[in-house]
């Protein structure tokens, strides 16, 4: 029998987690607590409305717009919402902005705060526990392991996110881009730079 | 399911986030997500209880968990 018939007349055996999961989801349908459509929706959302583009957008605009940018430092929640973003994980948001003699960074030392509205859901990589513990330890170093190399001479500073605050990086604006429209300048920022753990 | 059902409760996300930051303390070398659904189990159970679609004696596993191990 091929591989090929073998994915369609024997379905992979369900992990435990699935497992669980299936049966809170239908015991939570069962009791009318929840429904699928609602589900579903949620699901959209968060795959295609939420994301880093949403984040990139709102660097872009406080690179050409000196007034939204000082908006943005001084009330972050108010300022996304300015370009229609908002909502769960965003109500506190903070956005803390690279120089030349400061670089920043976030992390959630208990458990994976992030700021959803703007760069969707977080990867796997910063809800591990050596990111959480060694970001408030030792960044430079781990900055430097996960490819992002920060002089010396510049300040890093690690913000903690929590249930109250959520924190955005802006990065510095890269040399060349001088002249890029905002969709231009939305499309070199990446996820990375805007969590800290690189810089453009 | 998590944002579903903090919505559907109309609590915070705090509410679940405590539950989160238990299970992952709880057990630090645990899978994440492992530790989302032992969160979410307890969270629902948790809120279920109060209240009272969950009889307080319903039997519990270790977790307090309404939907298996």
């Amino acid at each position: 029998m091929s591989a090929e018939s073998d994915i369609h007349h024997h379905p992979r055996a369900v992990s435990p987690i699935e497992a669980r999961v299936a049966a809170l989801e239908a015991l939570l349908t069962e009791k009318g607590i929840i429904d699928p459509e609602t589900l579903d929706g949620i699901v959209e959302h968060y795959e295609h409305e939420l994301g880093p583009m949403n984040g990139a957008k709102v660097v872009a605009r406080a690179w050409l717009d000196a007034g939204y940018k000082t908006r943005l430092l001084e009330n972050g929640t108010a300022a996304i919402r300015e370009l229609g973003f908002g909502g769960p994980e965003g109500d506190n948001l903070v956005v803390v902005a690279n120089t030349a003699s400061v670089h920043n960074v976030i992390v959630c030392t208990l458990c994976s705060c992030y700021p959803w509205p703007v760069l969707g859901l977080p990867p796997r990589w910063y809800k591990s526990a050596p990111y959480r513990a060694r970001m408030v330890r030792e960044p430079r170093a781990l900055l430097r392991e996960m490819g992002c190399m920060i002089d010396d001479d510049t300040e890093i500073r690690v913000w903690d996110s929590s249930a109250e605050v959520r924190y955005l990086v802006l990065p510095v604006r890269p040399e060349g881009t001088e002249g890029h429209g905002e969709e231009q300048l939305a499309g070199v920022v990446t996820r990375d730079s805007m969590i800290g753990v690189s810089v453009l | 399911m998590a944002i579903a059902l903090v919505e559907r409760f109309d609590l915070e996300w705090d509410d679940f986030r405590r539950h989160l930051i238990a299970a992952i303390d709880a057990d630090p070398d645990r899978p994440y997500w492992d530790s989302w659904v032992t969160a979410l189990d307890g969270f629902v159970a948790a809120h279920l209880r109060e209240t009272g679609t969950l009889p307080q004696s319903e039997p519990r596993t270790n977790s307090g968990s309404i939907a298996g191990p």
